[in-house]
This record gives C-alpha cells, sequence and structure tokens, in this order.
C-alpha cells in the first residue's frame, strides 16, 4: 500500500476507491417510496382543495345548504349553467369556498419548468378552473393588450413586427444555389422555413395583396396584372354599422395554392334602451385558401376564421405551421367601478371561472355555414405547472396543397411572448403573470422566464418537447436561435417591462434532455459587461453576433463552435446603430445601421442621416474586423424593422434594398435602392431610382375651379374630377392620390351636383418608395407602394414600369 | 410494460446515491429525486412506452442535480472543502484519491467538469453499467467510457491530491 505516486492508477472498469465509496454512499441513501412519489402528485394537483377542509368546507355546507333549501334541488347535481359540461353548483362553490380572501401574488410564484397533461375535457378544465379562480382578480385577467408581447392585433403593422423581430435571430442559413433566371423567394429567418409576407414572387409570377383586400397577381414577362380576386367575404360579413371589415395582411404560396391571412372583429350589437352599454369587440384570425393553378382564374377554396390572432406562421415543404394565441374574452368578467365594488367583481370573476366550460378555454375555429369545431384536443393541451397567464397559444399545422383547413393541433395556456420557429421546431417563452396594473407596483427578485419547446414532424401535430427556466426576460422575439441541437436563448436580467439600459445579458443553451425537460448545457452570464439593451442578434455559422449599448453600436461575438462550450470572444465597436445582420458565406456578416451627423450653420443646422453598410469579418472570433465599409447621406431604410425589406441574391453576391430620400428640399429627388456586391468586400453596383408611373390622363374629366374659396380648401397642384357614376367610391390615377368629396361639399359648392355624380380630389402622389428588392425570372424588380419597376440585371436601369397601387404599403 | 413502482423501487436508492454525488446534500438529493419520480408519474402514459423508463427518471434527476450543484456553486465550494479534507486526512495511499475520506472523493468529483462529474455518479454512485450510463446522459457507450476516463484521469492528476500524495510520501 506504500507505492509511489504515479504507479498504475486502477484499470478502466475497476476503481476500488470509487466503487467503495459508492457503495458506502448507497448504503446510506434512503430509497424514495412509489407511494410516497404519488400521495405528492395528488398533494400538488389538489393542495387548494385539500387546504379548506376546515373553515372553507362550513362556508361550502352552509352555501349548499342555503341553495338547497332556496331551490329546493341538490347542488351535487345541479349544474351551474345549461351549457354542455358545466359543473355542478356544488362544484363551483366548493371551488369558490376553497380559494383565498386576495388573488395569489404573483411575487410569491415560484416558475417552474414543467407542464400537464389531462386525459380528457373534464380533468383539463376541472385544473383550469382551480388554477384561473386562484389567479382571476376583480378586473379578470387584467388588460390582455398589455401583456408583455401578448397577443397582438394582426394588422400588417404587427405582422411586420412579429416577423422582423424573429428574423433578427437567424441561424447561419447557407447560401441556397439560385441559379440565375430563377426566383428568389422573401428573406427569411431560417432556410427552408419561409415566412409570411404581403408579396410573394413565384416563377415568373409576383403575387400581392394590394391592401384593398384583393389578391393581385401580376405577370412579370408582360407586366401585366392576371387576376385581382377579393379574399374579403362578401359586404354581408362586415363593413357595416361600425363593424371593421375584414382586413387581409399576408401570405404564403407554394405549388399554385396560396393561403392568406388576415383578420375579422366582430362588434356586439347594441342594446336597446341601455345607453352604457359599450360596443364590445372581439377579433378573429382568418385563412382563406386560394387555387392559383390557373393564375388568370384563381378561386377562394376554403375559408375559416379562428378563435384568436396570429403570431405567427411559417411554410416548410407545404406544410403551414400556424401560430396563434386566443384570449378568455368569452367568460364576460366584469370590472369594478367604484371601491366598494371591487370584492364583489372579484367574487363574479371567480365564479365565472369556476362555471367555465371547455369551450371557453379551448379556441376553435369555424368554417362559413359550419358549427365551430376545437382547435386542439383537450389531451393535447399543456398547463404549465406554474400559471403563466391566461392566453392559450396554439400551434396547429395543416397542408397547404389540399386547400382546405385541415388542422391538426398543440396548446399550451401561456402567452407566446416570444415565438421562434425553426425548421422542426417552435420556442415559446412564457412569464409568471403579472397584472399589468400592477407591474410598476410589484418587486421581484430573480424574475425567471420558461421556455417551452415544441417540435414538428411531417403528417402529425406538433409535440411537446420540454420546457426549461431560464433567468431574467427574453428580448422581444431576438432572442432564440438554434446553436446545434440545442435552442440558444438570450435574455435580460429583470423582468420585461422594466427599463434599465444596464442590466446584464445572458445567453443560455438549452437542450432536450430526452422528454419532458430543457436542460441548461451552457450558460455565458452578463455577457455584454452590464451594458444590456440588445438591438439586434444573428447567428452567423458557429457565431452568435449580439448588438449591444444604448446606442447598440457594441458588437460582441460569441463563439458557439462547440455548442456546448460558448464563449465570449472578441468584441468591435462601430460607428453605426445596428439594424439588421445578414450572415454571408466564410464567417461573413453584412451590418446595416444607420448614423447621423450635423450639417449647415445657424438657422440652416439640419441632422443628416446615412444608411451604413459594413462586411464584418468574424472568421476569427476574437479578432472580428469590418473588412470594408459602404455608405450613402440623406437616406433612411426599413431593414431593421423589417428584414423581408432585404434581399440577398446569392449567385451574384449582391445585397440589395430600398432607400429612402430624406433630404428635403433634395437636389436629387427621389427614392433609391442599394445593390451591393459582398465579394469579399463591399462595391456599390448601382444605387437604382425608383421611376413614377407613367402619366395616363385623368380617368374622369378635371373640373375647372374658379371659385377662390375653394381654389384656397385645394392644394396648388391638386385637380378636382367629375365622374359621372355617382356611386363610384374611388379613382385610381397613376401619380396621384384621389379621394371622394363628400355630397355635403358638393351641395354646398354644386347644388344638385351630388346627385348627378362623383367629385374626386386628386393631389399628387409623393415619389414611389421602395418596399422590396424582388429578384423574379432572373430580373430584379423594385416594388413600391405605387409600381412594379424591372431593372437591367446587369446596370439595375430601369427597363419598363407599371403601375401597382397598393394601399398604405409606406415602408417607413 | 414495467410497472410505475417497480420502477421507482429499482431506481430510487442508486440515483439518490448519484444525486448526492453530485449536489453533496442528501436530502436535497432526495427531493430532487421524488420530484423526477413526480414527473415521471404526471408522464407515465408517456414514460411507460419508453424502452428504458429508468433512463427518463435518472435522466431528469441528473439534469436537475447538476444544474442545482451549478446554481448553488457547489463546484466552488466542493473545491474548498475538498482542500480542507486533503489536508487534515491522515493516512498515506498509491491512490490519491484513497488518502481521501468518502466526503473528499465525493467533493473531489464535484470539481470535476459536470458532464464527467454526472458519469462518475453514475457510475459508482448508482453503481451502473456503461450501457445505462450511455441511456441517460443521451451519449453513445464509447462517449461515456471517456467520461469516465478523463474523470478518472483527473481526480488522480488533482494538483490538491497530487500535492497532499506527495507529502504523504516525503514527509520531510
Amino acid at each position: 500500500m506504500n507505492d509511489p505516486i504515479g504507479a498504475t492508477p486502477p484499470a478502466d472498469d475497476d476503481d476500488p476507491v470509487l466503487a467503495a465509496a459508492g457503495a458506502r454512499l448507497r448504503r446510506h441513501s434512503s430509497p424514495i417510496s412509489p407511494s410516497t412519489v404519488e400521495a405528492a402528485v395528488w398533494r400538488r394537483r389538489t393542495r387548494r382543495t385539500a387546504a379548506f377542509a376546515g373553515a372553507s368546507l362550513v362556508v361550502v355546507a352552509l352555501l349548499g345548504g342555503l341553495l338547497v333549501r332556496e331551490r329546493g334541488s341538490d347542488p351535487e347535481t345541479e349544474v351551474a349553467s345549461d351549457r354542455p359540461g358545466a359543473p355542478t353548483v356544488g362544484e363551483v362553490e366548493q371551488l369558490l369556498g376553497s380559494l383565498d380572501a386576495r388573488p395569489i401574488d404573483p411575487t410569491k410564484v415560484q416558475l417552474v419548468s414543467t407542464v400537464s397533461t389531462f386525459p380528457d375535457c373534464d380533468a383539463l378544465v376541472g385544473d383550469l378552473r382551480r388554477v384561473g379562480a386562484e389567479h382571476v382578480g376583480s378586473r379578470g385577467f387584467g388588460g390582455f393588450d398589455a401583456l408583455p408581447g401578448g397577443w397582438k392585433t394582426s394588422s400588417r403593422e404587427s405582422f411586420g413586427e412579429a416577423s422582423a423581430d424573429a428574423a433578427q435571430l437567424t441561424p447561419y442559413a447557407p447560401a441556397s444555389t439560385v441559379p440565375t433566371g430563377e426566383t428568389l423567394g422573401t428573406n427569411v429567418q431560417v432556410a427552408g422555413v419561409d415566412e409570411l409576407d404581403y408579396v410573394k414572387a413565384v416563377g415568373s409570377l409576383v403575387f400581392d395583396l394590394d391592401g384593398k383586400g384583393n389578391l393581385r397577381i401580376t405577370d412579370t414577362e408582360s407586366l401585366s396584372v392576371l387576376s385581382t380576386l377579393d379574399v374579403t367575404p362578401g359586404p354581408d360579413q362586415g363593413g357595416e354599422d361600425g363593424v371593421m371589415p375584414t382586413q387581409v395582411a399576408e401570405l404564403l404560396v407554394a405549388g399554385g395554392r396560396v393561403a392568406i391571412f388576415g383578420t375579422e372583429t366582430e362588434v356586439s350589437e347594441p342594446v336597446e334602451g341601455d345607453p352604457s352599454a359599450t360596443r364590445a369587440t372581439t377579433s378573429y384570425l382568418t385563412v382563406t385558401f386560394v387555387d392559383a393553378a390557373d393564375p388568370a382564374a384563381p378561386t377562394i377554396t376554403d375559408r375559416v376564421r379562428v378563435e384568436g390572432s396570429l403570431v405567427s406562421a411559417r411554410l416548410v415543404d407545404g406544410e403551414i405551421r400556424l401560430v396563434t394565441t386566443s384570449n378568455m374574452a368569452d367568460l364576460g368578467f366584469v370590472m369594478p367601478t367604484t371601491p366598494n365594488s371591487v370584492e364583489k367583481a372579484l367574487e363574479q370573476n371567480r365564479r365565472s371561472v369556476a362555471s367555465s366550460t371547455a369551450p371557453d378555454w379551448i379556441p376553435d375555429w369555424q368554417r362559413q355555414d359550419e358549427g365551430p369545431q376545437p382547435l386542439v384536443p383537450c389531451d393535447r393541451v399543456h398547463l404549465p405547472d406554474t400559471f403563466s397567464g391566461v392566453a392559450m397559444t396554439s400551434m396547429v399545422t395543416f397542408p397547404l396543397g389540399t386547400g382546405r383547413f385541415e388542422p391538426a393541433g398543440t396548446s399550451i395556456l401561456a402567452p407566446a411572448t416570444t415565438l421562434y420557429a425553426g425548421l422542426d421546431k417552435v420556442a415559446i417563452s412564457s412569464e409568471v403573470w403579472v397584472d399589468p396594473i400592477d407591474r410598476d407596483r410589484l418587486e421581484f427578485e430573480d424574475w425567471e422566464t420558461a421556455i417551452h419547446e415544441f417540435g414538428f414532424a411531417d403528417d402529425a401535430a406538433p409535440t411537446y418537447v420540454g420546457s426549461g427556466i431560464v433567468d431574467g426576460s427574453t428580448i422581444g422575439q431576438f432572442a432564440f436561435g438554434e446553436v446545434g441541437d440545442s435552442l440558444a436563448v438570450v435574455t435580460t436580467k429583470g423582468t420585461p417591462w422594466q427599463q434599465n439600459p444596464e442590466v446584464g445579458i445572458d445567453l443560455t443553451i438549452l437542450t432536450p434532455d430526452g422528454d419532458g425537460g430543457l436542460a441548461e448545457t451552457s450558460k455565458i452570464a452578463d455577457l455584454s459587461n452590464g451594458k444590456g439593451e440588445v438591438t439586434a442578434v444573428r447567428f452567423v455559422e458557429g457565431r452568435v453576433l449580439i448588438s449591444t449599448g444604448f446606442f447598440g453600436r457594441e458588437v460582441y461575438v460569441i463563439d458557439v463552435t462547440r455548442p456546448a462550450e460558448p464563449r465570449r470572444a472578441g468584441n468591435l465597436t462601430l460607428p453605426i446603430t445596428v439594424g439588421y445582420f445578414h450572415p454571408l458565406a466564410d464567417q461573413q456578416a453584412l451590418v446595416i445601421g444607420a448614423r447621423d451627423d450635423e450639417v449647415g450653420e445657424g438657422d440652416d443646422r439640419r441632422t443628416r442621416q446615412w444608411v451604413q453598410a459594413q462586411l464584418l469579418d468574424v472568421s476569427d472570433a476574437d479578432a472580428p474586423r469590418t473588412v470594408s465599409t459602404w455608405e450613402r447621406p440623406w437616406t433612411a431604410d426599413g431593414v431593421g424593422s423589417d428584414h423581408h425589406a432585404f434581399t440577398y441574391w446569392p449567385d451574384r453576391q449582391l445585397a440589395m434594398w430600398g432607400l429612402q430620400n430624406t433630404q428635403y428640399p433634395s437636389p436629387d429627388p427621389g427614392n433609391r435602392a442599394a445593390v451591393l456586391r459582398t465579394d469579399g468586400g463591399l462595391t456599390e453596383v448601382a444605387v437604382p431610382l425608383a421611376s413614377q408611373p407613367d402619366e395616363t390622363p385623368a380617368p374622369c374629366p378635371t373640373v375647372p375651379i374658379t371659385d377662390p374659396e375653394i381654389r384656397k380648401m385645394l392644394g396648388a397642384d391638386d385637380v378636382v374630377l367629375r365622374c359621372d357614376d355617382k356611386d363610384r367610391k374611388e379613382v385610381e390615377w397613376p401619380r396621384y392620390g384621389c379621394f371622394r368629396i363628400d355630397p355635403g361639399t358638393v351641395a354646398r359648392y354644386a347644388p344638385g351636383e351630388e346627385d348627378a355624380a362623383a367629385f374626386f380630389q386628386c393631389s399628387p402622389a409623393p415619389l414611389p418608395t421602395v418596399s422590396r428588392v424582388l429578384v423574379v425570372a432572373g430580373r430584379p424588380m423594385l416594388l413600391t407602394d405605387q409600381t412594379l419597376e424591372v431593372l437591367d440585371p446587369e446596370t439595375f436601369r430601369s427597363t419598363s414600369v407599371t403601375y401597382l397601387p397598393s394601399g398604405g404599403r409606406y415602408p417607413f | 410494460m414495467v410497472d410505475f413502482a417497480e420502477l421507482v423501487e429499482q431506481e430510487s436508492r442508486g440515483l439518490v446515491a448519484a444525486t448526492t454525488a453530485i449536489v453533496g446534500d442528501r436530502h436535497r438529493a432526495e427531493e430532487i429525486v421524488q420530484v423526477a419520480f413526480e414527473r415521471c408519474y404526471r408522464r407515465w402514459s408517456r414514460v411507460s412506452q419508453l424502452d428504458r423508463p429508468g433512463a427518463w427518471a435518472r435522466r431528469v434527476a441528473i439534469n436537475e442535480a447538476i444544474s442545482v450543484a451549478r446554481r448553488s456553486s457547489t463546484e466552488h465550494r466542493a473545491v474548498q472543502r475538498f482542500g480542507a479534507m486533503a489536508a487534515s486526512t491522515a493516512g498515506a495511499a498509491a491512490d490519491p484519491l484513497a488518502a481521501l475520506d468518502d466526503e473528499g472523493v465525493w467533493a473531489a468529483v464535484r470539481a470535476l467538469p459536470r458532464e464527467q462529474a454526472a458519469a462518475i455518479a453514475l457510475r459508482y454512485g448508482a453503481d451502473l453499467g456503461l450501457d445505462d450510463i450511455a441511456d441517460t446522459l443521451g451519449i453513445t457507450v464509447p462517449a461515456a467510457k471517456s467520461l469516465l476516463h478523463r474523470g478518472r484521469t483527473a481526480l488522480r492528476s488533482s494538483p490538491t491530491i497530487q500535492s497532499y500524495a506527495a507529502e504523504r510520501a516525503d514527509p520531510s
């Protein structure tokens, strides 16, 4: 036993010291009893119900007794409402009696990463009633709209925002081979995962939504509109009596099929004799399917509305993956109007939750003229074991090719504050639910966020993969990316509603542990040295680029070559606020950002904006460097907030996006696009000007204006048109924007004419602004708010332009 | 199909031992294993369909143990504690590890990189074979073998143990 140090260590499979220590450890370890486990699970489920065995049982008995006496019926059998699946009166009272006087204090809630599922709707709703009743307050579940990143109204703006944010976190997308002559798709977050946009180029066709509820298909060979199809329901479905009409915002296209996503708002009928009744509204997501196999004669094959609103949708291999959130709007919460009514309102809201049924919680969908159907079955609804709010986030897949809505879905009761959608996974983050009204009042230590991951496989409903907990809160939709098989999450310390520019940022890597958990496999804490405030994040082959700091000028490089051991490598300070990172080959990235300076003297002193692009080389993670810089004065762009505005042409190594002229008056008026070559440096290939549409005669006769009073009311260059069709609502006239003059005004200046014709005031339109640079059948094109313009592929000079107006499509 | 109670009875003692080795606190370890089995129970319809339900429960427990150990900075404390153990333990040995008492051994294990610590804890604490270790950690058998080998080598080449053992070999 006295061998010198360095003697042969024990053989691989035989380590007597460790083996003996292990044996002693086992001997001293107590086994767990299965019955203890079962009892603990049961206790957790029923901890509230079990706790009220004392005093509250008396309350229940009293209430029950009263009810029996008053109604002469049995609370154990009498149901609380006539809806199917409603609980009995006894069950409702029992639940209400078990509740504490106050709703659960969110600062005391410890977030856990586990979720539960239930075998059937009864079990699910039983749990939901209990958890919901514990948390509901005197104002229901609070101001839904203010939930951190909660459901959004599905306006075009919010679509743009959501997808733009999501896209910032783009895993390295290897440059796909797109031969010249073919058509480039939308600039996306993950290669192979198409994203929603209002325009799609397929073959030689451009599909877009014209801002007026129409799907428009344009042939770029002849530069003519082949068809315009109204994809909103008929006028009887909306638009009357203050009801907001259906809006269609974005689309996905594959194999001659189009899916169009929009919103429809339902407003309650006025209550006769009740002047205080408000016109309550609720909105639905609409999905419209169009068969465009014949682009000249597209037809609507299906149209459904889904309870809730759109978070995002993606198209992968002909299958649509839709993520929606829906709230508990149908429960009918009340709000206290005076301090004295707070208790009553709390009681009423608790009662509403305690008597809820499955349809109150499970979102449904409905085809016109058919009954509603649940979007997901009860056994695929996941409940986080910590209440994260009342939004039900549903992940639904359906094939686009069938032309019909045939959903397979999975839900989780958590607001999707952040969504990441990769090729085969979707991750959402959720937090402990805090009523927005309490946010400034309550203080939280060690705020945490739960991350729930869902997987997608062919021809099946999405599956729950697991959940994990990260410190802090996720930063909008910038927060996620994939590193190897793991999920990388960027978080800032503190609650999401805190504004602290000097908070720390963590990068946490979560890996599914096989079933049920996302294990934190590695983490870089405080990677920005307390400088917080991420402005953009992007995953570039083996690297994560993060721009931080008050002006977003600090770029940190995280080396994730070894996913298990990410490390903070080099950093550099750029002269611009970073808006967007685009990954390129050879571990390079294009950075698009903005800076400004002051020019002129005295009263002429003005701020001059610049758009700047930098080519970064991050192949040496420890020494990131700028290879080349390009910039242009008096310009602004929209790439930072909408990555779809950027197009990369891999075969020709060209980066292209729209620029808006910010100088007024300008010696060089008009808006342009940037076309830069990125072959090792940055070279300006062209900055093509967006042409105005060709001038055409006025669509209706112009009216000479001689009355000085009217002349004064009109702009200097405005003209008035008189169209014989008195029911005409609008006119389109290239280079002009026209709106109808109301008949009252017409009657005042031209009595009698108001019933004879429609009058329009037309003002010169602003110069077209490039919203998208498309590559269709090998030809670059500028899509603006007014035109589609074809450019020469070599010189990028204009070859032809057509008038293609889009209501409200301004990119900036 | 394996029975839940059977699974708990088979696995829990070894798992508590392995978890104790990682977190260094028996009560905390029991709690972690208990919670792992609770999760297992709630998902029993799915877990019971797996080839090795035991590996699922072990993985949940070991992941949580690693996470707890990291959160409480156990590694740092373990290194300090281990240093103290090594300095105060009497007796010389051919194998420097043998110079330590059990607590010292596990403190040294906790000071290892966490994958190595988990592999050592499962091998010697839970008395598992390579197949089961690989299953639990979600790695291949050769990778598990390599983790164990690296762990053992690291334990014996620890400067603290080396210097302690050298002192023992040459008391002057």
